[in-house]
């Protein structure tokens, strides 16, 4: 045994030493499987059948408006705090259909004006249902968690994708909507008998990223089979029939894979996503794949291979121009990006301004339009903060901020001022664009569990908090730009696992501009 | 009292039912599965060693105890079908580990660098190092010099071949000593 690996054993078994004696819970695991028994109706997933069996998982809707300089000329319908919340033409509380098992459950919520950076902007919340159809109680109990990735246009509304856990099995999911308020469960068999997938298995399927043309949406994700997680792209032409293909993208061993995909005028590419790795010199094993329908692809060597310690962390488009974004020099080194422009198929390196004092920065999120694109990340030292155990309070023991780039063209990136943003341990989660402007989420490191708070941005006017006090936001997972506006979906990581009365898990949101 | 094994919501939902009907006592105050282990004895034995060895992987006592938690409702769930529940309960912590480690890395990235408590300096740093592994080098680690398993018990806990484990733990050992250095 070396030197390296004696002190391994000693420090894994001194940190293992800290580990409080457990706290039995044994009688929560016998009661818990006794009240899921007695509160769920019989359900047989294998039954379920799109529009006569409603799923009934998610359904909240927000309302804000964000006045952007009247770029957005839209009639305004609402005056005060207490106006009609019919001005999206079904009001929450009459969202619902107990014979499909939809329930709604809390009133309408209305926030009071915010004085900045828009008096006008006004929540309207409706409420979390469950998809077993039971009360809007049951996504708070274990097994059953969802998770929305992202959700885009198509067609004449709107798709939602992720994953659903029962308990230590996942499945990918697909949710629609012709409004963006009621959802409905799509039923995908692809998801689940593909030629690979065994829905018994511990990880099952999962989706990651989701882009959709006028033409056909591509979900991308994995299917765990024997022993390995499989790329796999699922495509539809109609948002209900679902044909799953699976990627060749080394390697195929139970790595787990993520990757990132847009929509190009060829059709689709997906980007691998690399969880990165600590040695510096390492290069980037990203994947490129393209395809015209989302049926046959085309695999490409991806950004980065050149840079030591290339981490890619996402992909997006400027007009026709494709930009990765990510790191080099390791998981404590600078951000970057690349283009391309070309489809992928030769990538060169952008210029990424310095943000600042701190030593490692990292680009996280980025949103493109074709008339630029807006880069976020964050810059640190080397250890920003530490936790204790028992759930404790997160101790800041460095420094973190929150960092962002435009680049009007995806080839030269200038740092922005976000001094706005960073008033404690903000880091950005995720962020959405439109002509007019910008939304992004932020999570808050403080206390014992993150906080999320949004921001608007344009050009001109930088960065300006939202109002979200009426909002339980809880954790952002997708924001993303739609036609009036923006989708968001928000997911409570469920911190609190012995506390059944914590709040709902998964919501979905509308942020609409006027 | 007799009863047919009660199927549960997770049952019906998870698509592979345990074959046939097996009967089981119930009712009783701690009730076993006829002619099987008993779940408690396996509980209490085992409570300790998967979380300590989750917080390892993790980071986090806190997700370690979810995840492990989970691991035994799934496994208590189907405890009358599983032939090495030891081995089962390896796989599912595992699983779950990496599982909740890749949503935690993907909704908030700057989380990953939470850290225990600090105490011999050196050995902080070695955390660190150690905490920026890949996944499954990270797993494999853990799994050979603390819990001190052999490649194909890590493969089967891993779910993968067993020749993958020794390149991720070479690999593993080389870019901690590159980092280190």
């Amino acid at each position: 045994m070396s030197d390296l690996e004696r002190k391994l054993t000693d420090m894994l078994a001194e940190r293992a030493d800290r580990v409080d004696r457990p706290t039995s819970r044994l009688g929560e695991i016998r009661s818990r499987l006794d009240q899921l028994e007695s509160s769920y109706p019989p359900v047989d997933r294998r039954r379920w059948r799109s529009g006569s069996r409603a799923f009934a998982g998610i359904a909240a809707a927000f309302v804000v408006g964000i006045g952007v300089g009247g770029l957005m000329v839209m009639q305004r319908q609402i005056a005060a705090p207490d106006a009609d919340p019919s001005i999206l033409g079904q009001s929450p509380s009459t969202i619902g259909d107990p014979q499909k098992g939809i329930v709604t459950g809390r009133a309408i919520r209305w926030a009071p004006p915010s004085p900045l950076p828009d008096p006008e902007h006004v929540f309207v919340a409706a409420d979390v249902v469950d998809e077993f159809g039971v009360s809007d109680t049951a996504t708070k109990r274990w097994p059953s968690s969802v998770t929305v990735e992202r959700i885009v246009q198509f067609l004449d509304g709107y798709v939602a994708a992720g994953t659903e856990t029962v308990g230590s099995h996942s499945f990918a999911a697909v949710w629609r909507s012709a409004d963006g308020l009621t959802w409905e469960r799509v039923e995908t068999p692809s998801f689940t008998t593909g030629t690979n997938a065994r829905p018994a298995d511990q990880y099952g399927t999962s989706i990651g990223a989701i882009a959709a043309n006028e033409e056909r949406a591509v979900a991308i994700g994995g299917v765990r089979a024997d022993g390995a997680t499989v790329l796999t792209a699922w495509a539809t032409t109609d948002g209900s029939t679902w044909s799953s293909t699976p990627l060749n993208v080394p390697p195929s061993e139970p790595a787990v894979i993520n990757a990132d995909v847009v929509t190009t005028a060829i059709g689709f590419v997906a980007l691998t996503l690399d969880a990165g790795v600590a040695d510096p010199a390492a290069t980037s094993q990203a994947t490129l794949l393209r395809s015209a329908d989302g049926f046959s692809w085309e695999t490409l060597p991806g950004p980065g291979a050149e840079t030591a310690g290339a981490r890619i962390y996402g992909l997006t488009t400027v007009g026709s121009r494709l930009v990765a974004f990510g790191q080099v020099g390791g998981s404590l080194g600078q951000a970057a990006a690349w283009f391309s422009d070309d489809n992928g198929t030769t990538w060169t390196t952008a210029s990424v301004t310095s943000t600042g004092a701190l030593p490692i920065t990292t680009a996280r999120a980025a949103a493109g339009l074709p008339d630029g694109v807006l880069m976020l990340g964050y810059s640190s030292t080397e250890q920003p903060h530490r936790t204790l155990l028992d759930g404790g309070p997160l101790e800041p023991i460095g420094s973190i901020a929150v960092t962002a780039w435009w680049s009007p063209d995806g080839v030269h990136f200038e740092a922005l001022d976000t001094a706005p943003l960073n008033t404690a341990f903000d880091v950005p989660t995720a962020v959405a664009r439109t002509q007019a402007g910008a939304l992004m989420a932020t999570s808050r490191i403080s206390g014992t569990q993150p906080s999320t708070l949004l921001w608007s941005w344009t050009l001109d006017g930088g960065f300006a908090p939202l109002d979200t006090s009426a909002a339980d936001l809880q954790q952002i997972t997708a924001l993303d730009a739609v036609r009036d506006g923006y989708l968001a979906a928000s997911r409570n990581p469920r911190t609190a696992p012995n506390d059944q009365s914590a709040p709902a898990d998964t919501a979905l949101w509308m942020l609409q501009q006027r | 009292m007799k009863d047919l094994r009660k199927r549960t919501a997770v049952d019906r939902l998870c698509m592979d039912p345990p074959p046939g009907d097996v009967e089981v006592a119930v009712g009783q105050p701690n009730y076993t599965w006829p002619g099987s282990r008993d779940f408690d004895e396996f509980y209490a034995r085992e409570l300790p060693v998967q979380l300590r060895r989750a917080t390892l992987l993790l980071g986090s006592d806190t997700l370690a105890a979810d995840v492990v938690h989970d691991a035994f409702l799934a496994i208590y769930n189907r405890w009358h079908a599983i032939d090495e529940p030891g081995a089962y309960l390896n796989r599912s912590v595992v699983n779950g580990c990496r599982s909740a480690g890749r949503r935690t890395a993907r909704r908030l990235r700057a989380l990953s660098r939470m850290d225990l408590p600090s105490g011999d300096p050196d050995n902080d740093v070695l955390w660190d190092v150690l905490s920026h592994l890949p996944a499954n080098q990270r797993a494999a680690v853990v799994l050979r010099y603390y819990a001190g398993m052999t490649e194909a018990e890590i493969a089967d806990a891993l779910g993968c071949r067993q020749g993958s484990v020794g390149p991720w733990i070479s690999r593993a050992l080389a870019a901690m000593r590159k980092e280190l250095s």
